[in-house]
């Protein structure tokens, strides 16, 4: 008889903790929501106040108390990042001058650390092993004839479009990656990663003259 | 001490050579296929090959296509088919 009230109130506590539990596991959800922010500044303790009450009142504090609190810290940086990028509110007309322009610098940036210039990726295409002579020499002189073309198109001397140039180069430089990707992936992520580097400079006439 | 037999290094030195060779064989494969494949031609496999002398090959297709590649004087890769 004993043993069966033991288990009875084993069970009983079993279920009153599970009862607690599911209880819990609804409000747990806003405070990881609204902490997932908070979880980025590297913030542990939420989770463990979240679990330790076990009212609903006494959970519904610290969530609504807490969050706000590191919210009120994080957008500081936050803030600063905006300040950086958005130009002032009521900027004079020469501060709307400087204000794109610097922000088109930072757009351009990235763009020309990745990209390369036509004289790397020809030698890193020259070293590598990744692909035989045949194909090398297959490649340079399908990108002789694309740079024909558009010395063509930029002298007047043929009909064609920027934009079945633009297909052209887009075809050929898909083949160079096809060659080139199982053997040298690096030289492959490069190439892609300066595909419009590249073709600013085929599509400007005073760049392209300049190669 | 009997005197170690030279069997075992020459089979090693054959070995290699052969693996070596066999290598080179593979790349120039591959070479001759993406060479092809750049010009527009249709190759699934390449069965055999043929050096007529310097950059100039015939290639064998397993879809029975066969090719000429070579470099001619102007320097530019011609794959013709044969």
């Amino acid at each position: 008889m004993h043993r069966t009230k033991r288990i009875g109130l084993i069970g009983l506590l079993f279920v009153t903790a599970c009862t607690h539990l599911t209880e819990q596991a609804a409000p747990p959800a806003p405070v990881m929501s609204s902490g997932a922010e908070a979880t980025a500044s590297g913030a542990v303790a939420p989770p463990q106040e979240a679990a330790k009450p076990l009212a609903k009142q006494a959970v519904a504090t610290p969530v609504i108390v807490q969050p706000p609190q590191r919210q009120t810290r994080k957008p500081a940086p936050a803030a600063q990042a905006t300040a950086l990028v958005v130009p002032p509110a009521k900027p004079s007309p020469g501060e709307e001058r400087t204000a794109p322009a610097a922000d088109s610098k930072r757009v351009d940036k990235p763009a020309v650390a990745l990209g390369m210039d036509l004289a790397s990726l020809e030698q890193r295409l020259r070293d590598t092993h990744a692909i035989g002579v045949f194909t090398k020499l297959s490649l340079k002189n399908q990108v002789d004839d694309l740079l024909d073309s558009f010395r063509a198109y930029y002298g007047g001397r043929s009909n064609t479009t920027l934009a079945a140039l633009r297909q052209r180069y887009d075809l050929l430089l898909m083949k160079v990656l096809t060659v080139v990707q199982d053997g040298d992936p690096p030289l492959a992520t490069a190439i892609a990663a300066s595909r419009n580097a590249l073709w600013d400079i085929l599509a400007d006439r005073e760049k392209f003259q300049k190669i | 001490m009997r005197p170690s037999s030279p069997v075992p290094a020459l089979l090693a030195t054959a070995l290699l050579v052969s693996t070596s060779a066999l290598a080179a064989d593979d790349a120039l494969v591959g070479d001759l296929k993406a060479t092809i494949a750049l010009q527009g031609m249709p190759c699934d496999q390449i069965v055999e090959t043929k050096r007529n002398g310097d950059s100039d090959y015939t290639a064998a297709c397993k879809n029975g296509n066969r090719y000429h590649v070579f470099v001619n004087a102007q320097g530019r890769v011609v794959v013709q088919k044969l």
